[in-house]
Order: structure tokens, then C-alpha cells, then sequence
């Protein structure tokens, strides 16, 4: 458990001085507690749960809950490319940054945004999540790995 | 390689050649009166063209895990005894062996048939991946088998997945496949080259 004590302990770790903590109340290991400082913020979270921010004026306040957004609620997955996908990309993997929540699909469509020469086998390929065929509405989770895989030609 | 059971599962590294004995060694058992075995090996032409080599890639975790349950299923069906899969990867040229499948039993219908459906079984849904080489180009070559299983796949995908695929017998996808440096006109090819 996050408990007082612990984060007495991270709260002073990362210099924060006022905290607001979530009323969520889960086990969660500390080394899985990230920190993220823009600017004049600092956030701290760990998985989908903001632990503790410091906000310096009311201009800020707005900046937090778009950071808080995007970084809290985001998950990064690794994606695995083989062969022509591999191929169209020039890339055997690589790390992609999805909103928490995305399917397996979505997280097609954003690849295909950043690799737009990947539309050639789009229909072509079946997609597996963490080495099982999945379907395009699989909800994608923190470290999951997405394999895009052409038609297979073993034998 | 993973042993559970009675089953050799390997995924051999680029350059490195099927041992077929050592296969055929490790399904051998005083109470197997058959081995049956099959050996995928490099053809020489494909519809016409020269092929110099094939070359395999695949995903290896996910191909040893459906390789393992491929012959779970194949102990479900048949009584047999052990069995060995073994698949190449890298450059395998003209006449080599690829893939071998060996499977011990007491009595040979068993093996037989339980060695047919591992070959299948892997053609249509193990992430494995051919690539065909001719003197002028080279080609990425897909299973009927795993096109066929992709309808039933699509049946259980959203309606995005189904305008792909309904309609006549799809011989391959996404359009043109052949990259072949005089060829104007391009070509959908798809099956293998093999057996």
C-alpha cells in the first residue's frame, strides 16, 4: 500500500510541496511510481493513479490536467513488424505511446499515421497481442506487445 | 527449443541445417512400431520462375507457443507416442530441408494422419514467414492455408475485417505481391512452392 509514510518519503524525494492524493486506494509497488516535471510542474503517478502534484499559479492548474491526461492516462506498448511490414516500416520494432484505453486497432491506425507506407498490407494483416491472434477491438494495456503480422508462409 | 512432455519443439538459428536423424532419434521408442515423418524442402521453380533460395523469418516466441499447442491438439486427436517439429530459419537453398515433423505411435494410421495435420496445422496459423528469391526479384509468399483460416478468423472480427475477405476464393491479398524488376504486368501469386 501507498501509505503515508511512503509518500511523505516520494513527495520530499521529488521536492513537491502541496499534494493532493487520489482517493483510489490500491497496492502498488513504488517502483513503478513515475514523475513527470514540465516547466513549473511536477506530477508524480503510479499506473493510473496521481499520487501528488505541485501547481504553481492558476495558469498552471490548466496545464496539469492536460499533462495529467496525457501522461497519466497514456500507456506505451512495444510493436513487433515482420516481414513486408517490416519491410515498409525499416524498422523491426518499436515503442508506441497510445491513450490509456485504446484498442488494437486504434493503435493500427496511429501506426499507419507515422508509417504511412504500411496502408500496402493494412487489410493484409492480423494483429497479435502478447503472442495470441487478437481481435481489432482488444483493449490494449501498459508494456503489451502488438505483433503486425502479414500473411504467413511457414513450411 | 521446449520439451514438455514427449514433444521437441526448435527453431533453428540462420545457417544452422535440420538434423533429421537427431528428429527421428527422439520420437524412436521400443513401443513405437511407426515414425512418421515430413520434410518441407526448396523447390526449384514456382510457376515458371527459377527460385534461387527461400529465406525464413518468424516470430519466435509466439511460433514456439503455437507450435506447443499444435501438437497438444495433435495428442488430443491421435494416440501418439512423441513428436519432433523442427523449422529452419534464414537462407535455405534449392533442395534443403525447411521444416521437418516426425511422430512416433504404436500403430502407423495414427502417426500418419497426426503428422499430416502438424504440417497443416502449422502452415495455416504459425508465425512463420517465406521469402521467395528468383534471379530478377523476390516475393513474400502466403499459406492458402492461413488464408483460408482467416475467414473463420474475420467471422469473429468486426465488419471492417469481412469486405476483405467474403466474395470468391481469395488466392492471396493485398494486390500485387511480386517485385520482379522486367514485369510490367503484375502478377497475384500465393501458395507455396513446396510438396
Amino acid at each position: 500500500d501507498i501509505n503515508q509514510r511512503n509518500l511523505s518519503t516520494l513527495t520530499k524525494q521529488h521536492h513537491l510541496t502541496s499534494w493532493f492524493v487520489s482517493h483510489r486506494r490500491i497496492a502498488i509497488p513504488l517502483k513503478s511510481t513515475r514523475c513527470l516535471r514540465r516547466s513549473n510542474l511536477t506530477v508524480l503517478w503510479s499506473g493510473s493513479s496521481l499520487l501528488a502534484m505541485d501547481v504553481t499559479g492558476q495558469a498552471a492548474k490548466k496545464e496539469v490536467s492536460k499533462i495529467v491526461n496525457d501522461e497519466v492516462s497514456s500507456i506505451e506498448i512495444k510493436v513487433l513488424l515482420f516481414a513486408r511490414a517490416r519491410e515498409l516500416t525499416g524498422v523491426p520494432d518499436l515503442k508506441l505511446k497510445m491513450p490509456s484505453g485504446s484498442t488494437t486497432k486504434k493503435c493500427m491506425d496511429e501506426l499507419v499515421i507515422k508509417y504511412p507506407k504500411l496502408e500496402e498490407v493494412r487489410s493484409c494483416v492480423v494483429l497479435a497481442l502478447n503472442e495470441e491472434y487478437t481481435t481489432d477491438s482488444a483493449i490494449v494495456k501498459h508494456r503489451d506487445e502488438l505483433a503486425i503480422i502479414p500473411p504467413i508462409s511457414g513450411g | 527449443m521446449s520439451s514438455e512432455e514427449n514433444n521437441l519443439i526448435e527453431i533453428l538459428e540462420e545457417g544452422h541445417k535440420v538434423d533429421i536423424a537427431k528428429y527421428i532419434d527422439y520420437v524412436t521408442a521400443p513401443q513405437a512400431g511407426a515414425i512418421a515423418t515430413f520434410s518441407g524442402t526448396t523447390r526449384d521453380t514456382f510457376e515458371g520462375k527459377t527460385v534461387m533460395e527461400l529465406r525464413y523469418e518468424a516470430y519466435v516466441p509466439m511460433a514456439t507457443r503455437y507450435l506447443s499447442s499444435i501438437c497438444a491438439s495433435a495428442r488430443s486427436n491421435w494416440d501418439i507416442h512423441k513428436i519432433a517439429v523442427a523449422h529452419r530459419l534464414g537462407a535455405v537453398p534449392v533442395g534443403e530441408t525447411s521444416v521437418f515433423v516426425a511422430v512416433s505411435s504404436v500403430h502407423r494410421g495414427d502417426g500418419l494422419d497426426a503428422c499430416k495435420f502438424l504440417i497443416d496445422e502449422l502452415k495455416a496459423s504459425v508465425p512463420i514467414w517465406k521469402k521467395e528469391v528468383y534471379a530478377n526479384g523476390e516475393v513474400w509468399k502466403e499459406n492458402a492455408e492461413f488464408l483460408e483460416k482467416r475467414l473463420e478468423l474475420a467471422e469473429t472480427r468486426g465488419s471492417l475485417v469481412k469486405k476483405h475477405v467474403a466474395g470468391e476464393h481469395k488466392r492471396s491479398c493485398c494486390g500485387s505481391k511480386v517485385r520482379v524488376q522486367e514485369d510490367e504486368d503484375h502478377t497475384d501469386i500465393a501458395g507455396d512452392n513446396k510438396e
